[in-house]
């Protein structure tokens, strides 16, 4: 099986494919971009509300936000997927693949921003608020002026590892008909058949898409870097 | 016309055989994935240069690719290369393989985490390197890692409902055709929705639980 | 007749059932160096932590000049001030923090000007002179434009002076400010204290630096087990202390 010939056989299928292949596949990586950023967007706003009241003063609002976090930490994505996209349509809610997709991955990722961000907020000694405090400013100032800009930079770099972990899960989206990688893999498998070639071309998008935001990453972290220094 | 309660047996049924499998799979593949991650953990770690390499190239694959696609390379794939696997067993391996990486950089960062003092104690001690790893600095690793996995272990249960996707016979699955025949979509996704969250609460606590006995 | 910056009335401070404060009373007049020491666990920093409310006190009172801080009086009953309404209370008083306690993501110029700009509201140019003055008063102006954590100990100590004193207060607080200092960085620190308190700024301190309270300090206040055990002159206190758990904790110091 690993004959020359074989290994021959196989990558000339791609140079008789690829040409046909790539301009689906280039516009199903929009796609499948446009749901991870999305996703990310919705995921930031809510993880953001959340993220307040779990800190708020009041215990019912902070329960509130726990019970918010620990459903949608424990619900697979897939099932918050089609129980957006399947589960209320009875009801009378219907939502379009690209959307629902960007919704119930951005509801699953704003728990985990919700946390992220906690995590930042409680980073900063307590000493630096009450510093805030003794120099006069109100326990709001001194949220928006000390604690908020930090917690921000700290949040940054687990913040951009959840994009990746969202482009991943875009590719569920295909099992909505979304019109994004997995989906142009399966059009494409059940026309030209050669399973195995085009799931590896996937493969390799997702690897590639992932690389280029682990970059975006890297160069974030170094630019805003969470040491004391800060800027 | 079958009755309310044959219907309602039809499905605790039909879900209760969706989790067991469920279970199944989880099961294996977490020990599959914890044994394989502390072999390559090891190998990362104390290997020479060829194998650091290999392995963390195969750790940089399998955490960037969806689990999607590696179910689908796996059942239909491979199918056109003559390698034939189940959707159960498809589901399977493909968990296993990710799951490997994940907990190769869990138990890594337990070795990393460990003090070189320990093994030279060992050492010191009359142990042969191998009975250091074994005994004193694996032992140690793995109990430091012990949240970290049963975080893997929550990811690893949502993960299986992905398999849903090559019919593997687990939750959703069986939901999805369930849904499909009696159109009851909302009340059976929200079933399901329960069952996860009864499934992985426990372990969450159990997390919450370990991490502060840790002192985290 | 000096008036009275400071006044203490039978302060009292309770975690659950550990009693850390008994009932203290004290006042410090104008222009006045306060020293307060004390061993470990006297409840020296539990007190002057409560003089501006950052620990609410379980019972007693607390006068600014003739402001009652941390509390209205309701006819005849006292209503706890929210943290909104402390804000402009603590602005009268400054605090010097060990760990210092700088923001490390703003400069020292930034750290100064905040007080000034965002909780006296000045414009942004009144601010940043403020700023620099008083970062010229302790000696550090070159480092205007510098973050915390580029300066040594010692320096970023005196921004945290700088810091309390823009605010303009009317009495500083200091809770053992050469602690958490290498011993060689003492020195530039107390100096500057030395000199403020030259200048007549009225201040507390809680040290453990006994010379200091010895030479500089117009009153030294010793405490022990959450109460005054000794107060007056230093060379009284400290020189010819009369209460004999005065004289143990002194033991050490005057063997040297």
């Amino acid at each position: 099986m690993w004959s020359e010939n074989a290994l021959v056989a196989f990558f000339s299928v791609y140079s008789e494919y690829m040409d046909r292949w790539l301009p689906a596949l280039a516009s199903a990586s929009g796609t499948a971009l446009t749901i991870t950023i999305g996703s990310f967007a919705v995921a930031c706003v809510l993880g953001l509300v959340v993220a307040g009241l779990r800190l708020s003063h009041s215990k019912l609002l902070s329960r509130l936000a726990v019970i918010y976090i620990e459903l949608f930490r424990s619900i697979p994505t897939l099932v918050l997927l089609f129980m957006l996209y399947y589960g209320i349509a009875p009801l009378g809610i219907v939502f379009d693949p690209i959307p629902a997709a960007i919704l119930a991955l951005g509801m699953a990722g704003s728990a985990h921003m919700a946390e992220i961000l906690r995590a930042g907020v409680q980073a900063i000694p307590k000493g630096q608020r009450e510093a805030a405090l003794t120099v006069g400013l109100t326990p709001l100032q001194s949220f928006r002026l000390i604690v908020f800009p930090q917690a921000l930079r700290i949040s940054l770099p687990p913040s951009i590892n959840m994009l990746i972990v969202l482009l991943k899960d875009s590719s569920l989206a295909s099992l909505i008909s979304a019109p994004e990688i997995m989906q142009s893999a399966k059009q494409i498998m059940s026309r030209d058949y050669m399973p195995l070639h085009i799931l590896l071309v996937a493969g390799l998008i997702y690897l590639v898409l992932g690389l280029l935001l682990s970059l975006l990453a890297n160069l974030v972290e170094r630019r805003f870097a969470a040491n004391r220094s800060g800027r | 016309m079958e009755s309310d309660i044959e219907k309602y047996v039809h499905y605790v049924t039909v879900m209760t055989e969706g989790l067991y499998y469920c279970l199944v799979i989880t099961a294996v593949s977490f020990v599959c994935s914890v044994l394989f991650g502390t072999l390559f953990a090891v190998l990362r770690h104390y290997g020479n240069r060829l194998s650091r390499l290999l392995i963390g190239g195969y750790v940089e694959v399998f955490r960037a690719m969806p689990p999607l696609t590696i179910f689908f390379i796996l059942y239909f794939g491979l199918a056109h290369a003559g390698l034939h696997f189940s959707p159960l067993s498809a589901a399977i391996t493909g968990l296993s393989m990710i799951g490997a990486a994940y907990c190769c950089e869990i138990i890594r960062s337990g070795l990393v985490a460990l003090k070189k003092g320990d093994r030279e104690a060992a050492l010191a001690a009359g142990l042969t390197p191998n009975q250091a790893l074994r005994f004193i600095i694996l032992p140690q690793a793995l109990r430091t890692s012990l949240p970290s996995l049963g975080t893997y272990l929550i990811g690893l249960i949502k993960d299986t409902s992905i398999a849903s996707a090559i019919a593997a016979p687990e939750i959703l699955f069986r939901a999805r055709n369930l849904a499909s025949e009696s159109f009851e979509t909302t009340a059976i996704y929200l079933v399901v929705a329960l069952v996860y969250l009864v499934i992985t609460i426990p372990i969450a606590v159990g997390v919450g639980y370990l991490e502060k006995k840790a002192g985290r | 007749m000096t008036r009275d910056v400071l006044k203490v009335e039978n302060l009292q401070k309770s975690y659950g059932d550990l009693c850390v404060l008994v009932g203290v009373s004290t006042t410090v007049q104008a222009g006045e160096c306060v020293s307060i020491i004390g061993p470990s666990g006297s409840g020296k920093t539990t007190f002057l932590r409560c003089l501006n409310y950052l620990e609410k006190p379980t019972a007693g009172h607390i006068h600014l000049e003739d402001m009652l801080i941390g509390e209205r009086l309701v006819g005849d009953r006292y209503i706890p001030l929210t943290e909104k309404q402390l804000a402009p209370q603590r602005l009268q008083m400054g605090f010097v923090f060990q760990n210092f306690c700088l923001w490390p993501h703003l400069t020292v110029l930034e750290n100064v000007a905040l007080s000034p700009f965002r909780a006296m509201k000045l414009s942004k140019s009144e601010s940043l002179a403020i700023a620099r003055n008083a970062l010229e008063r302790v000696h550090i102006a070159h480092k205007a434009d510098e973050y915390p954590d580029r300066l040594s100990g010692g320096q970023q100590q005196r921004v945290g002076i700088a810091r309390a004193l823009a605010q303009r207060p009317k009495v500083i607080l200091f809770d053992e400010p050469t602690s958490a200092l290498d011993p060689e960085l003492v020195g530039e620190v107390l100096e500057v204290i030395g000199e403020l308190a030259a200048d007549g700024l009225s201040m507390v301190l809680v040290t453990h630096e006994i010379t200091f309270a010895r030479d500089v300090a117009t009153k030294v206040i010793f405490m022990d087990g959450g109460r005054i055990v000794e107060e007056g002159a230093p060379r009284q206190v400290i020189m010819a202390p009369t209460q004999e758990r005065t004289i143990k904790f002194l033991s050490k110091f005057h063997a040297n």
